[in-house]
């Protein structure tokens, strides 16, 4: 003993004998030493997105002029007649998948986006989209788009000013939004329209009732920014503005109960370079300086466009 | 009248900034936080209070061959004698001693109800009753040969052990946590056999790399189970400083085989192309009806659109069934999902945070938390080799007297018989020493008898040879 107290290496001996014999006690074949915990590396992790997991259903959504907005299930009529609350009333009405987002556009400028499954039902009067996303107390909204990865949008503001811009660069991540038009004091986001594959030309008409034409080859794609002149006024400022076809001609709704629709298939007399005065309209063309009603989609049906889904659904009906 | 002229200190006002008497009491809280209560000793791996819990067990004799006595005694006598807390914290401290999912080695064995995996607490201490672990038993190991120093309880009324010295690598197989003032701790719990294997490597080559010591040292063992889906490069790293983070995750099994081997995938196939997944193990310190909760709470909010339900069919093994929402879900996405949207995959974090011998925190790669054991538990051989080796020559000095006092056994009860002070005269006649002739003298007249030369020899002669 005596010598194991002056060796070190006979004190390590001893330690590993002990080791060992404690060792035997929780050896890997007793149930208390053996192994619980795997340990194995997890193969990388498969990306997959977290929208792969919300349900695809058909959605209406309905967006009241007050700015309350709820999600029907089922592709409803969208010229169905939905209850609003006292003072309110219809403004927008999309068909959607509770997979799509949402872009809601407000004259400040700024995109804002909303997951078509975040809704509210349609059971009650749904929820002020103001709770859902940050939006200016003074804006108003614009318009109420499907995002369709990989269209463009014709984006103009009430002096006439405007640009196209790339759908997915407009969608947000936070509820604050994505500032696209920078507005400055009187200058109002007034127009947002999908761009249809087909479309070649531009069609503005301003309040002052004059028409321009130009291709669309002149507008340019930004990303934001307050865009090119598209059309130069002495008074007032940009009624409407809307892409179409050159061929197709420019087609509007005649007011009243006809439903009709009437077409200027030669459009080429009001075909000039971006930024002209341009010249009165076609006779016949609507007095409130507007290609197609304003109620419900800012995809105009009159022109044949776009929203492909919409079309096999009875068109909208005029504001009354 | 009393006098009145001396005041009492206590009452004494002392002007004193606002900000260093703060300052200082918080010091002096945050040091005993630190040194004294959320640490454990690199030693032992033990907190203040699971030592004092396990010194006091031992006190009643609680050995696992022992009857189990109620657990209200043993946390009386903790919170009366050594731990002046409270009685819940003292009993909540024990019940996770005897908790299998809590501690991987546990130190108590309970009877009665002492909680489940499923979060529900244990039944008051008046109705449970408990008793030590062989492992236990073998952590204390050594605490009467003089290996450790003892010192005073709260009152001076009794003594405690500093550190227990057993060879049980308790620090590391059963881990810890704890949250001081401006650190904490969290070391998971490890396989002995694993941690011994280390230990030997690094006995035989003090310069053994950290590497070489990870081969053998694999990375955490749960009590609970579960996998680990790091990096072998990432967990090696997160030992040699000390500090990192550690991946677990819930096993999707549908049991054992007869080698004891799990199924891997989990996937219980019903028939007609229908399955349903079963988890066998969740990760440690997870309570199992959270869980279900949380995955329950997923289904109802359409989180989760490819899962249809979630039951708990668990008994004494864990077997929760997921059940998808159609047979043509991939299985594997469905578990990915069930990882990221639920705590069946969580993070340990690993903080080897420890108090040294010095009682000075650190937190130590694992090389020097098996280094700094190694020098204790050879401190500690040296400690009850010394005390044996005292006790050796003690005992033998003795029966060097009691041989003397046979062979001349007549002429010693002679002078006891006749001289007034026989103590001075017989070490002055058969040169005894004092404590020789004491031990004589306080000899029984029965013991006589077995004062036979061969038999004292022979002790002699083993004590010598040890």
């Amino acid at each position: 003993m005596q010598k194991l107290l002056d060796s070190p290496a006979r004190q390590r001996t001893r330690l590993k004998r002990d080791l060992n014999a404690l060792r035997k006690d929780y050896a890997e074949d007793t149930a208390l030493g053996r192994r619980r915990t795997t340990i194995a590396e997890a193969a990388p992790r498969v990306e997959f997105s977290m929208d792969a997991m919300i349900e695809k259903a058909p959605v209406t959504v309905i967006l009241s002029a007050k700015g309350w907005i709820r999600g029907a299930s089922g592709h409803e009529p969208l010229d169905k007649e939905f209850k609003f609350k006292e003072g309110d009333g219809p403004a927008f009405a999309v068909h959607a998948q509770t997979t799509d987002k949402l872009l809601i556009a407000c004259d400040n400028g700024r995109f804002y986006t909303l997951g078509a499954d975040k809704l509210p039902s349609a059971r009650g009067f749904g929820e002020p989209v103001r709770t859902m996303l940050d939006i200016d107390a003074e804006a108003q909204i614009v318009a109420l788009l499907v995002h369709r990865p990989g269209a463009q949008l014709l984006l103009a503001s009430n002096v006439g000013r405007g640009f196209a811009a790339e759908a997915g660069e407009l969608l947000a991540e936070t509820r604050k939004g994505r500032g696209v038009m920078s507005t400055k004091p009187g200058v109002k986001l007034a127009v947002v329209r999908e761009i249809a594959p087909e479309h070649d030309h531009v069609a503005v008409v301003g309040d002052n009732r004059k028409l321009v034409l130009f291709s669309l080859e002149e507008l340019p794609v930004l990303a934001k920014g307050q865009g090119v002149t598209l059309q130069r006024y002495r008074d007032g400022g940009l009624a409407d503005a809307i892409t179409l076809k050159l061929e197709d001609g420019l087609s509007w709704k005649m007011g009243g109960e006809s439903g009709r629709t009437r077409t200027e298939s030669d459009m080429r007399l009001w075909k000039v370079a971006r930024g002209a005065a341009g010249r009165l309209p076609p006779n016949g063309f609507p007095r409130d300086n507007k290609f197609c009603p304003r109620r419900y989609s800012p995809v105009c049906e009159a022109n044949g466009k776009g929203n492909r889904r919409l079309s096999t659904f009875p068109s909208s009906s005029p504001r009354a | 009248m009393v006098d009145v002229t001396e005041p009492d200190p206590f009452d004494a006002i002392v002007d004193a900034p606002f900000d260093s008497a703060l300052s200082e009491r918080y010091l002096v809280y945050a040091l005993s936080t630190i040194t004294a209560r959320s640490l454990p000793d690199l030693r032992d791996g033990l907190k203040p209070v699971h030592r004092r819990l396990l010194w006091a067990m031992r006190q009643l004799k609680l050995d696992p061959s022992q009857a189990f006595k109620k657990s209200a005694r043993v946390v009386g006598d903790v919170i009366g004698k050594y731990h002046p807390h409270g009685d819940a914290s003292v009993y909540d401290a024990m019940v996770r001693l005897a908790q299998d999912f809590s501690l991987r080695y546990p130190l108590v064995e309970g009877q009665g109800n002492f909680g489940n995996i499923d979060g529900d607490n244990a039944a008051a201490y008046r109705y449970t009753e408990a008793r030590l672990t062989k492992t236990a038993i073998q952590l204390m190991a050594g605490l009467d040969e003089g290996t450790v120093n003892f010192h005073p309880t709260y009152n001076g009324e009794e003594e405690e052990p500093e550190i227990f010295p057993g060879l049980f690598p308790n620090l590391l197989a059963n881990g810890s946590t704890g949250i001081a003032v401006g650190m904490a701790t969290s070391i998971p719990s490890h396989n002995v056999a694993e941690i011994i294997d280390a230990t030997l490597l690094l006995i035989d080559n003090p310069h053994v790399e950290h590497a070489e010591l990870m081969q053998v040292f694999q990375g955490p063992d749960f009590a609970t189970g579960g996998l680990v889906v790091d990096s072998p490069a990432a967990i090696s790293h997160a030992y040699e400083t000390g500090k990192g983070a550690i991946r677990v995750r819930g096993r999707f099994s549908t049991g054992r085989d007869a080698a004891g081997n799990w199924e891997e995938t989990g996937i219980e196939k019903l028939g007609g192309g229908q399955w349903q997944l079963v988890v066998s193990e969740i990760p440690y310190m997870l309570q199992k009806g959270k869980l279900i909760e949380q995955v329950a709470q997923l289904i109802a909010d359409k989180k989760l659109p490819i899962l249809e339900d979630v039951r708990d069919e668990s008994d004494e093994q864990i077997r929760i069934v997921f059940v998808p929402k159609s047979r043509n879900v991939d299985p594997e996405l469905l578990k990915e999902s069930l990882y990221r949207l639920t705590d069946l995959e969580g993070r340990f974090s690993l903080n080897l945070n420890v108090l040294d011998a010095t009682r000075t925190p650190g937190v130590l790669g694992l090389k020097l938390i098996l280094q700094e054991w190694v020098i204790a538990q050879i401190d500690i051989l040296l400690r009850r080799s010394q005390h044996r080796l005292d006790k050796i020559a003690a005992r033998l000095e003795l029966v060097e007297g009691y041989i003397v006092a046979y062979l001349n056994l007549d002429r010693i009860i002679e002078i006891i018989r006749t001289e007034d002070e026989p103590k001075p005269v017989m070490m002055a006649e058969f040169e005894l020493t004092d404590r020789q002739a004491e031990a004589i003298l306080n000899m029984r007249l029965r013991s006589l008898r077995k004062l036979e030369e061969m038999e004292l020899r022979q002790e002699r002669d083993d004590l010598l040879a040890e």
